[in-house]
């Protein structure tokens, strides 16, 4: 059964645990962390086996969550990776907007196992959604 | 005497406020009340009035207010009755006024008005200031209350079995969700209403299409209560449709709620313009705000039941519209319906430009 590997990039450490907790439900699925987005597209860049989806938090320090956008949707071995934006309230919306164009889906903290199955299920073309149980 | 007179009358000419002089004879009638004497700095809100016109002729500049020109209708009173009044706030003609209006013996009265545009631009700004860190604070609050929510969440989930958790920590988690989710909903509430402070756009609006929009897209739980809507024809105004709209649906939504249940509903929207503002109508014929409760049912957060009590809740409605009504540079207020409910009555920036100026 090949696993799902899934980069979350949250730099909040309550954030990220209680995605975690979420994710740990779910069989097969590898989830990794960046705290940063120097630190998530850091890894991208080394990875040997390349993430199948990006979890993106719109709010990073540091460099911020559009800038990785760019980066990644910028890079030929990058692009073809879906990233899914996180939202902690409805008042995101202006900035959902303007990232509409580069992003698969958007989730809303804290997230729940069938959000995230239900946006998984757009990206049908990158795995087989039967061997990893998601519809 | 001679000398206090003189020296008196120099003091009101060169006042930099605006000091007018009415008299009106024995047993007349408002229109008759006559301007007798401006000082300087009165002139430029006459207009083509001048000492000797009664309010009933001319092209009087009033200031304008929901009641229609004020100085003049005032100082009838006044000067007939003997009352005082003191009206903060008065926006005319882009300056902001205190008017006093005081009643000076022998059918006479006075009305000053001094200009406080600094001040109200101060305390404007402050309010700004003051709503951009309730913004700020909500919004900040929002992820450690997720958070809180989450953690609590996860803990009964994970210690569902037996073993873990007992039916009264469960209750305890319980409510301490729901407290959460209370506050979320408040937060909420004024992340929302922090924003309607500033117009999204400034174009004509038709209120009777906004009326009939609200109408057609909302329910309002009237399913099988007999009601009608009188809406009569209204002049085109300058705002925002989105505001607008909301505008009317909380005004629609609240002659619903506070409804007589002895009698069919009826809402009438009618609206009136007067130089460049539209005075807008919405009355019911419902149990009405009682009184005492009026000026309280336009604060953030507080409910005034059909049953006239003050309660907490998400009554944002009449707070709301305040907003709405002030992002337009208007003043809302409700006073009784002549139909026994509620009559509110605001005013929005008239779209198409006022009559030109008399010739004098």
């Amino acid at each position: 059964m090949p696993l799902l590997n899934v980069l979350l990039v949250e730099d909040d450490h309550r954030d990220a645990l209680l995605t975690e907790r979420a994710f740990s439900k779910i069989p097969d699925i590898v989830l990794q962390r960046a705290e940063t987005g120097e630190d998530a597209l850091s890894r991208l860049g080394r990875a040997v086996r390349l993430p199948h989806v990006v979890l993106l938090d719109l709010n990073l320090p540091g460099i911020d969550g559009h800038t990785v956008l760019t980066a990644i949707k910028q890079d030929p071995h990058l692009q073809h990776i879906p990233i899914v934006a996180l939202t902690s309230s409805a008042d995101d919306h202006d900035v959902i907007k303007s990232w509409r164009l580069h992003v698969s889906g958007y989730l809303r903290k804290p997230i729940r196992v069938d959000d995230f199955r239900a946006v998984a299920a757009q990206f049908a073309g990158w795995w087989s959604s039967n061997e990893l149980g998601i519809r | 005497m001679e000398l206090l007179a003189q020296v008196f009358e120099a003091l009101v000419r060169s006042s930099p406020s605006k000091h007018l002089f009415w008299h009106v004879p024995s047993g007349a009638a408002p229109q008759d009340t006559r301007l007798v004497f401006a000082n300087d700095a009165a002139l430029d809100i006459l207009g083509c009035f001048s000492a000797g016109s009664t309010l009933g002729q001319g092209d009087f500049e009033d200031v304008v207010t929901d009641e229609g020109p004020l100085v003049g209708r005032l100082a009838y009173t006044s000067a007939t009755e003997g009352k005082s009044w003191h009206v903060s706030n008065q926006q005319h003609r882009g300056r902001i006024y205190h008017i006093d209006v005081l009643p000076m013996g022998g059918g006479m009265a006075a009305t000053i008005l001094v200009d406080s545009t600094k001040n109200a631009r101060a305390a404007a700004q402050h309010q700004h200031d003051l709503e951009q860190t309730v913004y700020t604070l909500s919004h900040d609050l929002r992820k450690p209350l997720r958070h809180m929510t989450g953690f609590a969440e996860a803990l009964v989930e994970d210690y569902a079995d037996v073993s873990g958790l007992d039916a009264r920590a469960h209750q305890y988690i319980g409510e301490m969700v729901g407290a959460a989710k209370r506050m979320e909903r408040l937060l909420d509430g004024i992340l929302q209403f922090a924003r309607l402070g500033t117009l999204d756009e400034n174009v004509e609006v038709d209120l009777e299409q906004s009326v009939a929009d609200v109408i057609a897209d909302n329910g309002f739980d009237l399913a099988g209560v007999p009601h009608s809507f009188f809406v009569q024809s209204m002049p085109l105004v300058y705002g925002s449709h989105r505001l607008i709209y909301q505008l009317f649906g909380n005004l629609i939504g609240n002659a619903v709620k506070f409804r007589d249940p002895e009698r069919d509903l009826e809402i009438h929207i009618r609206a009136e313009r007067l130089r460049d503002r539209v005075f807008v109508d919405v009355i019911d014929n419902g149990v009405g705000i009682p009184s005492a409760f009026r000026e309280e049912a336009f604060r953030l957060f507080r409910r005034v039941g059909p049953q006239a009590q003050v309660t907490e809740g998400m009554g944002l409605g009449l707070a709301v519209c305040k907003r709405i009504v002030e992002a337009h540079g208007g003043h809302i207020f409700t006073i009784g319906s002549e139909i026994g409910g509620t009559r509110v009555r605001f005013d929005l920036p008239a779209a198409r430009p006022s009559e030109p100026p008399c010739h004098c």
